[in-house]
């Protein structure tokens, strides 16, 4: 009990460390064909410069710098991407503050290239109007893609939650410009749960988190069990020697309670009976805001 | 989301709608945009007209904390004042307060304005040729505000270094200045809030190459009618503003549309003909 005690902690631990990262703009959309296409762009523009960054001298060598960031970090995505095997879907989505600022450094020294040209940059590199319109799809997609993920976490699939965890996900388990956090804690009276103990009904109050499948594909096995949006565990408290609803006194019995999307199943260690019991929810609530 | 077309050749310039507080559906400004095409047909035809709805996240919030609020309401379908206050109430809390509904709804603000830059790309026009305008009203004109300074340093698409740039942000029955003045009343867990964090003022960026302070906006200007309490508590003006705006706040004390001086309509009726003459020019 003490070392999944522990566990959980440590479970805990790593959560707030990953989500306290906090968010400065720095995600970037990374598809494989748009990192591909700003290498042609920066070609381009590679063959185009000395001729437009004459005055003053030292332009060329700023133009150049900002290009050689850029290829540079291009061309690091694209080897992690090949020796890692890292999949288009996990590139497209990338907290990278440097590489944001070579690409919107270089962007700087493009529009500077236009304007000394005195021509739009679709007309002064060839290759500009497709990566843009590129860049615009992959970004485009991301967002509706942290869309669905917002749908997720917070849609009518998702559990009701208290104003005590609203309050403790927002402060403490927040997510970020990129989307929402998976973690939802649990801290909750759950009014009305099936016991096979007594009269049937039973209130348990429950401590742990919840998971959401932000991406929508939860693993096969959950599939199987038709979880589709979350998977939680808490430790559970329930009052077993008259059981019934909001009856939470005599001697406490300690359990476990997995939530399968809005369904629960658990188990509760009933003392005096020497026997567990079974307790069956449904996440609903019986009292709005509150429980 | 589009909602109308131009209809003649595209003059390359699109509007975009981001309302306030309230129930505001989907092609809630189908009527504001009729509006502003009786003023000037031609510019309105030639003009693609979007607009940010927002409230799915408000309902989606609202319904994750409050299950079954329905039932609690009043059944007779009239007016409730105190569903009013509760969504009025909600939609404060849930971008002024929290984390994820403020990402949320800037999202879904983000998303509406790359699809502006991808219509704008589909007919072959470059983002610096293509003039955005915003048209924001009430608790609008902060999401409009956020939404500005969260992408100007945006690497893409949406960032200034993609040219991307509002000409014209109207912000009409705004309580920015009534929020940054009570900063410290209005309680938040969220960190990354501009309007709290920082004087109001345009978003600005360093451009890294010419080393020269840049704005994605081009001209603000500020709308208020004299007795909207939103905008009027507290007013917006080029001082509040640290003299971001294109002119002194436009004042007007007439009420167009009813008794309510904060209608997203009343303000249109009164400033109509000036809002089509910016985008006209």
């Amino acid at each position: 009990m003490l070392k999944a005690g522990r566990r959980f902690v440590v479970a805990f631990a790593l959560v707030f460390s990953a989500t306290g990262l906090g968010f400065a703009g720095d995600y970037l959309f990374l598809s494989p064909a748009y990192l591909s296409a700003t290498k042609a762009v920066i070609s381009e523009a590679n063959e185009r410069a000395p001729l437009y960054f004459r005055d003053p001298p030292e332009a060329l060598a700023r133009y150049d710098n900002a290009q050689h960031r850029l290829y540079e970090d291009v061309t690091r995505v694209q080897r992690a991407q090949f020796f890692k095997k890292v999949s288009a879907e996990t590139v497209s989505e990338v907290k990278d503050a440097a590489f944001a600022d070579a690409l919107n450094g270089f962007k700087d020294a493009i529009n500077a290239m236009s304007e000394a040209a005195d021509q739009p940059l679709q007309k002064l590199l060839p290759s500009y109007a497709e990566w843009s319109r590129m860049e615009t799809r992959v970004v485009k997609a991301g967002l509706e893609q942290r869309l669905s993920a917002y749908q997720t976490r917070f849609g009518p699939e998702s559990e009701p939650i208290n104003v005590l965890e609203l309050l403790i996900s927002q402060k403490w388990l927040p997510g970020d410009e990129a989307g929402p956090a998976p973690w939802e804690p649990i801290l909750r009276v759950e009014a009305v749960g099936i016991t096979t103990r007594g009269s049937g009904l039973t209130s348990t109050i429950q401590t742990g988190m919840n998971y959401y499948f932000l991406d929508g594909k939860p693993p096969k096995p959950l599939q199987w069990l038709t979880v589709s949006n979350h998977v939680g565990v808490a430790a559970m408290l329930q009052y077993l020697d008259k059981p019934g609803v909001l009856e939470l006194r005599g001697r406490p019995s300690f359990g476990v309670i997995v939530h399968l999307d809005r369904k629960e199943i658990g188990v509760a260690w009933d003392d005096a009976n020497d026997r567990l019991h079974l307790t069956l929810g449904y996440a609903f609530q019986f009292v709005p805001m509150l429980m | 989301m589009l909602i109308q077309e131009n209809k003649t050749p595209w003059n390359k310039k699109s509007v975009v709608f981001i309302h306030g507080i309230g129930r505001q559906p989907e092609n809630f400004s189908v009527p504001m945009h009729k509006l502003l095409r009786e003023v000037d047909p031609a510019t309105a035809e030639a003009t693609r007209w979007y607009e940010v709805a927002y409230d799915s996240v408000n309902d989606a919030m609202e319904k994750k904390v409050i299950e079954f609020r329905s039932a609690l309401a009043k059944p007779d379908g009239g007016t409730d004042v105190g569903g009013l206050a509760a969504d009025f109430l909600a939609d404060l809390i849930n971008f002024l307060f929290n984390v994820d509904p403020y990402n949320w709804i800037n999202t879904i603000t983000k998303t509406a304005l790359a699809e502006v830059v991808e219509d704008g790309q589909k007919a072959g026009v470059e983002q610096k040729e293509h003039e955005v305008f915003i048209l924001s009203h009430s608790l609008g004109t902060v999401v409009a505000y956020e939404t500005l300074h969260t992408i100007i340093n945006e690497p893409q698409t949406l960032g200034l270094s993609s040219n991307f740039r509002v000409k014209a942000l109207f912000t009409l029955g705004s309580p920015l200045a009534f929020i940054k003045a009570n900063t410290r009343r209005i309680p938040t867990v969220n960190d990354n809030f501009y309007l709290r964090n920082e004087a109001i003022g345009k978003p600005m960026r360093n451009n890294s190459f010419t080393g020269r302070m840049q704005s994605n906006v081009t001209e603000w200007y500020n709308l208020r009618q004299k007795i909207d309490p939103v905008a009027s508590l507290i007013p917006l003006d080029q001082e509040s503003a640290n003299g971001s705006l294109a002119t002194e706040t436009l004042v007007f004390d007439k009420l167009h549309t009813g008794v309510n001086p904060h209608d997203f309509m009343n303000y249109l009726t009164e400033y109509g003909p000036m809002i089509m003459e910016k985008v006209r020019a």
